[in-house]
C-alpha cells in the first residue's frame, strides 16, 4: 500500500508498510498512477501509450525502472506482513499512569472534557495515602519495565500540590529499591504557579504542560475564572518564568482550538512571540451538538489552516527562527518500532489513569464512563478481561483501521474519542481520522522542504559560516 | 526523478 499526495508544491509518496518516504518529480509521480503490487520488469503498455503524449518514451522507460528498483529493495508497495505480531497482541505490563491528583479546578473552561474539573463526580482532592497506593499499583503491575511514567492531571493539579510533592517523595524512596525509574510529568493551568511551584515542577517533572490556548481574546473567550473573567494576564507571566528557568528540559505550551479559532496558526505564533518554542494546539474533543465543537463542514477550514501553518514553520525555519509544532513531529528514520505502532497509546493496557477515590479508567479520558471502570486502589479489584480488550485494540482489529495509509503513525486513532463520537473503541472518530491523517500529510511535507534547503545550502555556499540548521 | 528522505526500518523493528 502507498499512499501519494501533492502538498506545497511536492510530489509525495509514503510507503505504508516500510515507512519509505519518496519525494517525487512529476513524471514519477504520473507513472505511480500505473504501478502497483504487482509490478514486472517491463514498463506497461498503457502507461507508455498514455503518458507518451506528455513525456518522452525513454524517459517514462527510465523513470519506470527506478520506481522498480524501490519496488524490489521493498521501499514500494512492500507486503503487509504486521498482523502476524498483531495476533500476538496480549496484555502488556502497565508503564504508565494519570494520576487525576485533584478533581477540582480554580477555571471553568467551556470546552473541558473533565466537566469542568470534577469528571462529573463531585469536587474533591486525592489524598496521599491513594496516591501512594497508585504508586504501588504501578510498581507491582509494572513487570520488568524500568522507565515508569506518572502524569498528574485533573482538574488543576497545583490546588493539591503538598499530596504532588509527598508523591514524588515517596516514589523516589523506592523507585530504586524496585529497579524503577519515575519520569514525572504535570499539566496545569497555571493559575497557582509561584517561585516554589516553579522550583519543584523544573527540578522533578520531566516533562510540563502549560495550558494556554493563544491569543488574549482567543483563550479568555473560553478559559474563564468562575465569576467569568479570562485568566491570560494571570498565567502568561508564570509561564514565562518557569520556561526561563526550565533550562533544556522538555515543556509544551498546549492549547485547545475550536470552531471559534479555526485560524490557530496565529495563535502558534503568538505563542512563539511570547517566547515559547514547544507548542501544541489540538483540535476540541466535545459533543458535535455544542457551538464551539469542530465538524465536519469545519474539515477544508482546518486543512487549510494546517498548510498554513506547516509553511509558516518551513519559512521560519529557512530564516533560522525555531519553533516546535508537536502535531507535527515525525521522525522519519527512528521512530517508534513497529510493535509500539501496533499498540498506540496502550490506553487500557500498558496505561491506566486513577481518580481521587481510587478507581482505575483505561485512561484520563474515560474517567466518569462507569462501564470503563476497570477497578478500584482502594479493594484491589482490577479487570483483566478489560485490560485484554484493550490490548487487542489495534490498528488490524479496528473498523477503518486496517486498509489506511496512516495505521502506523495514528495507531488506530483515541479510543475514547472512538466510544464517545461512535459508541465502540474499534470504531474510528471520522473527524479525528481526517485530521490526524491531514497532520501527518502536513509532517511528511515538511521533512521534504526541509530536507531540500539543506541540498540547497550545501550546494550554495561553501562556508560552514552561512550554514542554518534546517532541523 | 525520485529522492527518498529516509532509511526505512519499520519491519526490522518489528522483529527488534
Amino acid at each position: 500500500m502507498i499512499h501519494k499526495y501533492q502538498l506545497n508544491g511536492y510530489n509525495l509518496c509514503l510507503d505504508v508498510h516500510s515507512g519509505a518516504v519518496h519525494v517525487l518529480d512529476d513524471i514519477a509521480y504520473d507513472v505511480l498512477d500505473y504501478c502497483d503490487e504487482n509490478m514486472k520488469e517491463q514498463p506497461p503498455e498503457k502507461m507508455l501509450s498514455e503518458l507518451s503524449v506528455r513525456y518522452g518514451i525513454e524517459e517514462l522507460k527510465e523513470t519506470y525502472e527506478a520506481l522498480y528498483e524501490l519496488y524490489q529493495a521493498g521501499q514500494l508497495f512492500s507486503k503487509d506482513d504486521y498482523e502476524q505480531f498483531a495476533d500476538l497482541m496480549t496484555r502488556a505490563p502497565i508503564k504508565s499512569m494519570c494520576i487525576n491528583i485533584s478533581h477540582d479546578c480554580n477555571l471553568r473552561c467551556e470546552y473541558c472534557f473533565a466537566a469542568k474539573g470534577d469528571f462529573g463526580q463531585g469536587r474533591c482532592l486525592m489524598s496521599l495515602d491513594t496516591a501512594k497506593k497508585a504508586i504501588d499499583f504501578i510498581i507491582a503491575n509494572s513487570g520488568t519495565r524500568h522507565n515508569l511514567e506518572v502524569d498528574f492531571f485533573g482538574g488543576e493539579p497545583l490546588m493539591n500540590f503538598d499530596v504532588v510533592k509527598q508523591t514524588v517523595e515517596y516514589a523516589r524512596s523506592i523507585e530504586k529499591a524496585h529497579n524503577k525509574n519515575f519520569r514525572f510529568t504535570i499539566t496545569t493551568n497555571g493559575l497557582l504557579l509561584d517561585d516554589d511551584k516553579i522550583d519543584f515542577i523544573n527540578r522533578e517533572m520531566n516533562n510540563v504542560v502549560l495550558s494556554l490556548d493563544g491569543r488574549r481574546e482567543v483563550n479568555d473567550k473560553l478559559r474563564v475564572t468562575p465569576n467569568g473573567k479570562g485568566c491570560y494576564d494571570i498565567i502568561v507571566p508564570k509561564y514565562q518564568k518557569l520556561v526561563s528557568k526550565r533550562g533544556d528540559k522538555d515543556y509544551y505550551i498546549r492549547g485547545t482550538f475550536t470552531t471559534f479559532s479555526k485560524d490557530f496558526t496565529a495563535d502558534v505564533l503568538h505563542m512563539k512571540e511570547l517566547g515559547f518554542e514547544q507548542l501544541s494546539i489540538e483540535p476540541v474533543v466535545s459533543d458535535p451538538k455544542l457551538d464551539y465543537s469542530i465538524k465536519e463542514d469545519d474539515l477544508p477550514t482546518v486543512f487549510n489552516e494546517y498548510e498554513r501553518l506547516a509553511k509558516t514553520l518551513i519559512d521560519m525555519r529557512k530564516r533560522g527562527e525555531y519553533f516546535n509544532f508537536f502535531h507535527f513531529m515525525i521522525d522519519l528514520d527512528q521512530g517508534p518500532c513497529a510493535i509500539k505502532r501496533l499498540r498506540g497509546c496502550g490506553c487500557g493496557n500498558e496505561y491506566v489513569a486513577v481518580t481521587p477515590q481510587g478507581d482505575i479508567y483505561p485512561c484520563h479520558q474515560f474517567v466518569g464512563e462507569e462501564k470503563f471502570k476497570m477497578g478500584n486502589l482502594n479493594d484491589g479489584t482490577f479487570d483483566q478481561d478489560m485490560k485484554l480488550r484493550f490490548a487487542r485494540a489495534n490498528v488490524y482489529s479496528k473498523t477503518n483501521c486496517k486498509d489506511c495509509w496512516a495505521k502506523f503513525y495514528c495507531s488506530g486513532g483515541c479510543n475514547a474519542n472512538n466510544y464517545q463520537y461512535e459508541g465502540d473503541i474499534l470504531k474510528s472518530h471520522r473527524v479525528g481520522c481526517e485530521l490526524e491523517k491531514k497532520r501527518l500529510e502536513c509532517a511528511i511535507m515538511i521533512k521534504a522542504a526541509l530536507a531540500d534547503c539543506q541540498d540547497e545550502q550545501k550546494s550554495t555556499c561553501d562556508s560552514d559560516d552561512c550554514f542554518v540548521e534546517c532541523r | 526523478h525520485i529522492k527518498t528522505l529516509n532509511k526505512a526500518n519499520l519491519k526490522e523493528s518489528a522483529a527488534k
